[in-house]
């Protein structure tokens, strides 16, 4: 391993890759210095969340690779946290704020160990930090949006992960959640971590994150937000998905 | 009243229907559990319905009925998970063509027995009067060891239903986890068999952990008041079946549904008040 792939949270190389066959990504080049906040954007079907699958070795490079911390993603997997999409997590199941915390331990156990009562404090001690105690024995599912993201970062702080890889957590939350959650995004940073989520939100990039990725099945712009975002850029990146309305009055879509 | 209820089960037929039942209210509870709160109970049914022609084929040739409907059931159970994975139309609908498939190649089976026509209500119903001491032993082992692999992978399936991605990108084997729990649910149903038969089945793994979510958000606790449910649909069938001289397997579903109605009104009723209380 160079030292600059060991220095850098995730160093993407030539990457290419398929999921489900239909989003496919290639020749992927990016890096993320550790303690960034990092966004990843672009149209429905560019590849965003196949990206991050990547890094986490769900989806397995057809050609060129993935290096976290200087290791591959299936070795320096205690350190990255991997925050699903909310649809993917199954909210009606009967579980507490604290149990999921503590699933963060989970990773770090034998299939048959079963939690301690350290897991549980620490568990607790970062439910704490991210405001939640309070609700630490209220199931799950009867959470606000924002809340269980909250609960969710708490357990990849459980988890001890450097790195946290978040798909969409923006949304479906509302403003003040979304600000909050850009708070807590800050927070982490001021304590060393690297954040990288995917998002359709474009208002906050500038503002909150040092580095964007603008993904159409290959990348379209890469660099600090206010650097690199344009209208221009944003078109470019988006083109195929913006109405546009014609000489003659009418909107379409462009292919 | 205890005269009434103590009487019937002086006859040793009773008190083992009683023991047998008993254990699979047990064994339901844990399983049915999952199967409610993950919405498997139709592969549960498709599961039981191939089970049959497992026994029927075992009947045939004559080996152990459990370990024939067991094969079966198992076939099934992965056979999902691979359909799931490759089915080029909804995996619902290739379920169902399979498992009406299997169910008929049972019927068939049976049918070249010409001796076996007064047992197959027994398959299809129930026979749990009947049942040997043997089968009680069977079914306890099933007990043990389903709530054996429970305690020993509580935290990985907890984590594996509630966050099926975030367990995997963890690490942890999301899909033989998924395989133990459908294993596990194969195995509830097949020594169910005996006591309420083919069609009834899923009934019983469903109805008290359905009845048990009303009251409940927590896993535990809901996994304990489904036994209970199931202690007292099996027992009240029982009596039922004992004083109305009716087929067992139907009335410990008909107590659990009963159970049920009651329990929707009670929560229902609860709800209410504490809204405008």
């Amino acid at each position: 391993m160079n030292q600059a792939e060991a220095d850098a949270a995730v160093t993407v190389t030539n990457l290419s890759a398929a999921y489900e066959h239909t989003e496919a990504l290639s020749g992927i080049d990016w890096q993320v210095p550790r303690g960034h906040l990092a966004a990843i954007i672009g149209p429905n079907g560019g590849g965003k969340s196949t990206l991050l699958k990547s890094m986490v070795g769900m989806v397995v490079p057809q050609a060129g690779g993935i290096r976290l911390f200087g290791d591959t993603p299936k070795r320096a997997r205690r350190r990255v946290a991997y925050l699903p999409q909310s649809e993917d997590v199954d909210w009606m199941f009967p579980i507490s704020s604290l149990e999921v915390v503590m699933q963060g331990r989970t990773a770090h156990h034998r299939l048959w160990q079963r939690h301690s009562r350290s897991d549980r404090k620490h568990a607790l001690e970062q439910l704490r930090r991210v405001g939640m105690e309070a609700y630490a024995h209220r199931p799950v599912g009867d959470l606000s949006g924002g809340q269980r993201q909250r609960v969710f970062i708490a357990r990849a702080l459980t988890q001890n992960a450097e790195l946290l890889l978040m798909d969409e957590p923006g949304t479906g939350l509302d403003a003040s959640a979304q600000h909050e959650l850009l708070d807590l995004f800050e927070q982490l940073k001021s304590t060393g971590h690297t954040v990288v989520i995917t998002t359709h939100d474009l208002n906050c990039l500038a503002e909150h994150f040092d580095l964007v990725l603008g993904l159409d099945k290959h990348v379209v712009v890469s660099g600090p937000p206010r650097a690199v975002l344009s209208g221009d850029v944003l078109t470019r990146l988006f083109s195929k998905h913006f109405p546009v309305i014609t000489p003659e009055g009418e909107v379409t879509l462009h292919d | 009243m205890i005269e009434f209820v103590l009487e019937p089960f002086q006859f040793a037929f009773m008190s083992r229907a009683l023991a047998g039942t008993a254990m699979i209210a047990l064994l339901s509870a844990m399983i049915g559990t999952f199967v409610v709160l993950k919405g498997l109970a139709f592969i549960g049914d498709a599961i039981a319905h191939t089970s049959f022609s497992g026994l029927a084929l075992a009947i045939l040739v004559g080996m152990n009925l459990y370990v024939g409907a067991l094969i079966f059931a198992l076939v099934t159970a992965f056979g999902v998970t691979f359909l799931q994975r490759t089915a080029k139309m909804r995996s619902d609908t290739a379920l169902a063509i399979m498992f009406t498939g299997a169910f008929s190649f049972g019927v068939i089976l049976l049918s070249t027995m010409p001796n076996f026509a007064g047992d197959l209500s027994a398959l299809l119903l129930g026979s749990v009067l009947g049942i040997r001491v043997q089968e009680l032993y069977w079914i306890g082992g099933a007990v043990i060891l389903t709530a054996s692999i429970l305690a020993v992978t509580w935290d990985h399936f907890v984590f594996v239903s509630f966050d099926p991605v975030g367990a995997e990108a963890a690490g942890l084997p999301v899909t033989r986890l998924q395989m133990l729990l459908l294993g596990l649910i194969a195995t509830a149903i097949v020594v169910s068999i005996q006591a309420v038969g083919m069609i009834l089945v899923v009934a019983l793994l469903i109805t008290p952990a359905a009845t048990a979510s009303l009251f409940t958000k927590r896993l535990v606790p809901m996994m304990m008041s489904a036994a209970g449910f199931g202690l007292v649909a099996v027992s009240v069938g029982l009596l039922m079946s004992y004083y109305l001289s009716a087929p067992p397997g139907a009335t410990i579903v008909l107590a659990a549904t009963l159970t049920f109605a009651a329990a929707l009104a009670v929560s229902s009723a609860r709800r209410r008040l504490l809204q405008f209380g």
